[in-house]
């Protein structure tokens, strides 16, 4: 670029609310000049996916090499692996995700999520089910807001901003807040009641809710010993949530006990069986594409968010087994996420070759949302197109993935007709 | 001549659209049907010997829901049922899958093309789910599709209709179609899900009025009516109406048929909205199809599927967010529900269909009733809203009770007795012949689509054929198809899957007046959580 470069409608992906309205002026070096509106992790997030597209190309053993040769080695790797794994799916594209799970099956691997939020969160939903909604929902309709142990104004900057705040078409601001947490917070701060529970109490916590709103009896020095909080505190909050028109409860990634999650949907469906009220749950995603990956594995596999290919066919779940190949997407991608346990064998992503540690291959792609194009969904089930905004020579995941399928031919071509 | 072209000889050719049914070759250039060539020396590039069997257009499935959030949930909701079903195993040019009445994508077009059909019609997107949807139908092989967009419940529209702003109706339905790259409009319980997500009960009748909007069911129903026919399009606008599973719903649902005099409308598992009897009293259900069976054969403005419901284990998804609701108090089963923006919401709850159950002993007579009431055929197509009433594998037993009284009363005498009471179809000796049940699975519903070049085998069509051993055996010989040619490949041969090509996804894109479009950008704006621009799909999203 020679001039500064304003991006409208920029889909970011630094967070889970997967922002689709920010401007983006770009200074010709690449950096953001503004960023309108502001938010801190989308510039962090920004500053560190970009500068991966400095690098080789591609890298064996730490040497860098040309993609083809990279591509060679790679597809080598796994025709000897016995027991591969693939990581980082929610670190691409709907188009990469699809192409990834075409990998996994053809070479018979084990998909990892390593998300605990999405299996205690599917778990829970195969048992009860789920009552959920679309953001605009909630902007258009909540009238009583539920966060749940966590504090999406610090993780989540423009979710309450963009979905709470303002009033909706049958919404009139301001909502009234609630926060159910640990510790204080950015977004205790600003609610209406706070009750400060400790995690080992949530569950408690929960019964005492759900007890309350099946007139059930309860023991008040039970309640307090087991929550930490008053039965009238308890009272008074279920009583608001009886009054929602529409209510919300908002959780994000960090609940991840499948006991907990239960209980949670099993409240949301108690309070939907009122006349005169709806009640949704929604779960603030992570960064990136985790709900396309969901998707994806949902429609191909039939499973999520861990899936093995093993047996040739897909099977639930990640086995307790010995990998002996990693295959990891998009490492730069995710700013939560922890290191993989293992070193990577083949890494495709931003930084595949210039992040430490050091994969045996390492193709460098394009970053998604800033050099690449292609779709993700939100965590509420909305899908999003994203465009690439910077050129880049570099191939998408989905086409290195594309590549490598084509050097893993299966043992027969299908038959042919007239 | 063509090198390409190739023959289907001697089969017993069923073609109802153009009227044959006689011993014929059929020939196929490439992806088309054509006219046997004028020189009777010319030799095909292959000839596939169909000599005593049973020659037919490729099956079309006019409502069924294989794709989109909702499916994706249910497979989620419900890992039991994939992991009870028996796996489909990769094999060398074919994916895996799982199974069950909700299968994994590529499983689902592998089974259509093994049971003869070569096309599906998704009967309910969400505008807003268009793009996972397209997404996942290019994961759904051999078969093509086709999607249906909700927009009985959508704000944008409910407030035109509101305003009397028939023009602007129109714009936007032709605007929307080609935003999502849907091929037709789909109402479903029109108000009654904007009246449930305000906690407001649902429509009951069809001039409740929906609250926040100046608009009552008739009118959203008639208006979208007129816009479609006034767009052209293809398929007229194809209709879940009020009251779904209620006893009473056939007097709303003749409403219904008499409210629409003057448009075109298809009327969607038409079985679910035949009930007589009272909506507060479930054992007062009845058998309400007389009446709507005889009204459907006086007016030629309607066309039905029927929505036929299997004893076993399915699972009910539906745009009908009250729907579900009910169904999950009714059996304390595990429900999903899900409001999306702007229009509309969806439900999923597992529901399983027992023959010693009084209201699904009815429910399935009640299916069989429409078939056998509707004296033309052409006004009716086979379905169990997939997976709603079953799976589309069922059709070949459905077309068993068909065309076998026999069959029927097999089921019949072991219904329980309350359930005998409450319908006439014991009284119903009609037996369909090949040509009906030709009409039914694919002429019928190709014509329903305004699908001009399927549904038939004359010079032009798409070489979508499906040929049959002749068994008597109807079930067994509907069940196993000898083989099946999709735009002119051979895709099931001796019963078994030898490709699996991609298949299309069709859609419409009406000319509409530009100037619509501010007033829809103003309204994403104000309402959506998603940016205008980000609203319609490129063409390489959709291509």
């Amino acid at each position: 670029m020679t001039a500064t470069c304003t991006i409208t409608d920029w889909v970011c992906l630094a967070c889970g609310t997967l922002c689709d309205d920010l401007t983006l002026t770009l200074d010709p070096s690449g950096p953001i000049a503004q960023l309108e509106p502001d938010c801190g992790p989308a510039r962090l997030w920004w500053e560190r996916v970009a500068q991966t597209a400095s690098g080789p190309v591609a890298a064996v053993n730490g040497q860098p090499t040309s993609f083809q040769t990279a591509l060679d080695c790679a597809a080598e790797r796994i025709r000897a692996a016995r027991s591969p794994r693939l990581v980082g799916l929610d670190a691409t594209s709907l188009e990469g995700q699809r192409a990834a799970v075409a990998l996994a099956e053809r070479i018979g691997a084990v998909i990892d999520s390593g998300s605990a939020e999405a299996r205690a969160r599917l778990a829970a939903m195969a048992r009860v089910g789920r009552c959920s909604a679309t953001f605009g929902e909630v902007h258009a309709r909540a009238d009583q807001i539920l966060i749940w142990a966590c504090d999406p104004t610090t993780t989540h900057p423009r979710f309450l901003t963009r979905f709470v705040d303002p009033p909706g078409r049958f919404a009139v601001a301001p909502r009234n807040v609630i926060v159910v947490g640990s510790t204080p917070n950015a977004t205790s701060a600003r609610a209406s009641l706070c009750l400060s529970v400790r995690p080992e109490q949530r569950i408690a916590a929960l019964a005492t809710l759900l007890a309350l709103l099946r007139c059930a009896p309860i023991r008040s020095e039970q309640v307090a010993a087991t929550t930490g909080q008053t039965l009238d505190a308890w009272t008074t909050l279920a009583d608001a949530l009886r009054r929602a028109r529409y209510g919300v409860v908002v959780t994000d990634s960090t609940l991840d006990d499948p006991v907990e999650y239960e209980a949670l949907l099993r409240l949301v469906r108690a309070l939907n069986q009122r006349p005169d009220g709806r009640f949704v749950h929604l779960s603030l995603g992570l960064p990136g594409n985790a709900a396309g990956a969901e998707a994806v594995l949902g429609w191909q596999a039939g499973y999520a968010p861990d899936v093995t290919f093993a047996a040739g066919y897909p099977a639930m779940g990640v086995p307790d087994l010995e990998h002996d190949l990693t295959i990891e997407l998009g490492s730069a991608f995710n700013l939560n996420r922890a290191p993989a346990a293992a070193v990577a064998t083949i890494r495709i992503a931003p930084d595949a070759t210039v992040t430490p540690p050091e994969p045996a291959v390492a193709i460098a792609s394009s970053a998604l949302g800033i050099s690449e194009s292609g779709t993700v969904i939100r965590s509420d089930g909305l899908a999003l197109p994203v465009l690439s905004v910077v050129p880049s020579s570099r191939p998408s995941v989905a086409a290195i993935l594309r590549e490598l399928l084509q050097r893993l031919p299966d043992a027969a071509e299908q038959g042919t007709s007239p | 001549m063509s090198g390409r072209l190739w023959v289907i000889r001697g089969g017993r050719v069923i073609d109802p659209a153009n009227g044959v049914d006689e011993v014929r070759d059929i020939w196929i250039d490439a992806d088309r049907i054509v006219a046997p060539p004028a020189d009777p020396e010319s030799r095909p590039a292959r000839l596939l010997d169909a000599r005593g069997a049973v020659v037919m257009p490729g099956g079309i499935d006019v409502h069924c829901h294989i794709a989109g959030p909702k499916v994706n949930a249910a497979r989620l909701m419900q890992p039991e049922i994939s992991r009870e079903a028996p796996p489909r195993p990769r094999r060398a040019g074919f994916r895996s899958g799982t199974g069950g009445v909700v299968p994994t994508s590529f499983t689902t077009g592998y089974r259509y093309a093994g049971l003869g059909y070569t096309f599906a019609c998704d009967a309910a997107i969400a505008p807003l789910a268009a793009r996972q949807a397209h997404h996942e139908l290019a994961d759904t092989p051999v078969i093509d599709k086709a999607f249906l967009i909700l927009l009985g419940n959508d704000h944008f529209a409910l407030e035109r209709i509101g305003q009397g702003r028939a023009s602007a109706l129109r714009d936007y339905l032709a605007w929307m179609l080609g935003a999502t790259r849907g091929y037709g409009v789909k109402v479903v319980n029109p108000g009654g899900i904007e009246r449930w997500k305000q906690a407001q009960g649902t429509t009951s009748s069809l001039d409740d009025p929906v609250p926040g909007f100046d608009v009552t069911p008739r009118a959203i129903l008639t208006e979208i009516a007129r816009a479609v026919d006034e767009l052209g399009l293809p398929h007229p606008v194809h209709i879940h109406g009020l009251n779904l599973g209620l006893p009473g719903n056939a007097a709303s649902t003749l409403e219904l048929m008499k409210a629409l005099d003057g448009h075109r409308a298809h009327l969607a598992h038409i079985q679910f909205h035949s009930y007589a009897g009272d909506p507060s009293d479930q054992e007062s259900m009845a058998s309400g199809v007389e009446p709507l069976a005889d009204y459907v054969n006086a007016h030629d403005h309607l066309s039905l599927d029927v929505g036929q419901i299997l004893f076993g284990p399915t699972t009910s998804m539906t745009a009908d967010s009250a729907v579900a609701e009910y169904l999950h108090r009714l059996t304390g089963r595990k429900w999903l529900s899900h409001d999306v923006e702007l229009e509309t919401g969806c439900g999923v709850v597992p529901i399983e269909y027992r023959h010693t159950q009084f209201i699904h002993a009815l429910q399935w007579a009640i299916g069989l009733e429409w078939f056998l009431r509707v004296n033309d055929p052409w006004k009716l197509a086979l379905s169990t809203d997939h997976p709603n009433g079953g799976s589309y594998l069922a059709y070949p037993r459905i077309i068993g009770w068909l065309m076998s009284r026999a069959l029927r009363d097999e089921v019949w005498a072991a219904l329980p007795a309350p359930a005998r009471s409450r319908s006439a179809l014991a009284d119903l000796d009609r037996e369909y012949t090949l040509a009906e049940i030709a009409i039914i699975t694919r002429a019928a519903p190709a014509r329903m689509l305004g699908l001009a070049d399927r549904g038939h085998l004359g010079p032009g069509a798409r070489a979508d054929v499906t040929i049959y051993r002749d068994d008597p055996d109807r079930v067994r010989m509907f069940e196993l198809p000898r083989w099946v040619i999709k735009s002119g490949q051979i895709v099931i041969d001796d019963s078994e899957l030898r490709a699996a090509p991609d298949g299309l996804t069709l859609h419409n894109a009406p000319a509409h007046d530009d100037a619509i479009i501010p007033e829809i950008r103003d309204h994403f704006d104000r309402h959506a959580s998603i940016r205008f621009a980000h609203f319609p799909l490129r063409s390489e999203e959709a291509p």
